[in-house]
């Protein structure tokens, strides 16, 4: 049996740590709010990008254009999307594992592979199993900027164009709801125009309904990579919403253990107390009883 | 036909605006371009620079960074990177 003392120390250890996950609970809610606020406000420039887009490139030559273009996979870019900090559950571990899982399907089908990792876990992780990295953004959840999604962007477009990868696919936390949150993996290189919802057919009568300035192919040949780019935005915002969302779950469930266990400290302190007051009394009766022989 | 055009705004940030002008005129990547109502389809890459539209005799403008515009009854859209309301 643990000391009066032990249990009371052990009681203020851990309403401590409920201190700390309540507030941190309620940081994830309010940063959760504002992150999805965010993925929303960006949702309506993506599907009138994307509506744009699937109607230039149903009408044109997919051969043509780099971006659209397929071509056998020799380099595989993988863009590994997890958060700087942890305390959110399953969060990063589902985003690595399901990495883990695509890394071996590639290195089985002879496929070179190169990665860029976002957010510090996935930096730990690749750096814990020497997995080499091209590169390493992090740090920049906080304040996502489109300015700097397009750095990282144009960069990857760049070496798509020259060749030096084949294919690009991110991998993130796709939001489902609050309590869900799944690993998902997408190819975003070559860029899959999906033919819209049958878009196809009507392409071309698209081209003849429109002028286009300075060209269509040139249009398309901007707007592909502002796709890309957006995609990418896109990913980001929706895996800063999941992780606040993991948190704020892994912090409920971390304070309803608080709870628990503080019931069950109060009740064994007590329990402690009242023997040792047992103990005195007993101790006192049988003096006095000692006395009056 | 309408005499009038819808003039809608979007960019990644959220920033989205909408309003209906009576003429406009935009920084195309080929030269300034003007959209009068009963303009035909049209779609274009624009520079960074000042859209300008006017609403009755008020002449307003929004700045923007690299664009699109696309023109289709009367109703324009413009999908940017960054846009800012001018004063």
């Amino acid at each position: 049996m643990p000391s009066l003392r032990d249990i009371r120390t052990r009681i203020t250890s851990v309403n401590n740590t409920g201190k700390i996950t309540r507030a941190m609970q309620m940081i994830s809610a309010t940063k959760l709010r504002k992150a999805q606020n965010a993925m929303l406000a960006a949702r309506p420039y993506s599907n009138k990008l994307f509506e744009m887009l699937s109607y230039l490139s149903s009408a044109v030559d997919r051969e043509s254009y780099p971006l659209l273009n397929l071509r056998e996979r020799k380099t595989v870019e993988l863009i590994v999307l997890t958060s700087d900090k942890g305390l959110c559950g399953a969060f990063n571990t589902n985003v690595l594992k399901e990495t883990a899982r695509l890394i071996q399907e590639l290195k089985a089908d002879g496929i070179q592979l190169s990665i860029v990792a976002i957010g510090k876990k996935a930096r730990d992780y690749f750096h814990r199993f020497g997995v080499p990295v091209r590169k390493t953004y992090i740090d920049f959840y906080k304040n996502i900027k489109y300015e700097d999604v397009q750095g990282i962007a144009q960069e990857i477009i760049d070496s798509y164009t020259n060749g030096t990868i084949d294919e690009l696919i991110i991998i993130y936390n796709e939001f489902k709801s609050v309590m869900v949150q799944t690993p998902k993996r997408a190819r975003l290189l070559p860029v899959e125009p999906q033919s819209a919802a049958g878009a196809g057919n009507v392409g071309d009568g698209v081209l003849d309904k429109f002028l286009f300035e300075p060209s269509e192919a040139e249009i398309l040949n901007t707007l592909l990579p502002k796709y890309v780019e957006n995609q990418i935005y896109r990913a980001i915002l929706e895996s800063r919403v999941s992780e606040e969302a993991a948190r704020m779950i892994a912090m409920e469930n971390a304070n309803n253990n608080t709870k628990e266990l503080l019931s069950k400290l109060t009740l064994q302190y007590n329990k402690a107390r009242q023997a040792t007051i047992t103990t005195e009394l007993m101790d006192i009766v049988g003096g006095a009883e000692a006395l009056s022989q | 036909m309408a005499d009038k055009l819808t003039l809608e705004i979007i960019t990644p940030d959220g920033f989205s605006f909408t309003e209906t002008v009576d003429e406009l005129t935009a920084p195309g990547t080929l030269g300034e371009f003007g959209v009068l109502p009963g303009h035909t389809g049209f779609m274009s890459t624009l520079d960074s620079g000042l859209i300008k539209y006017k609403t009755g005799s008020a002449t307003k403008a929004i700045s923007i960074k690299s664009a699109y515009a696309q023109v289709a009854n009367d109703h324009i859209l413009i999908l940017a990177d960054s846009a800012e309301l001018q004063q």
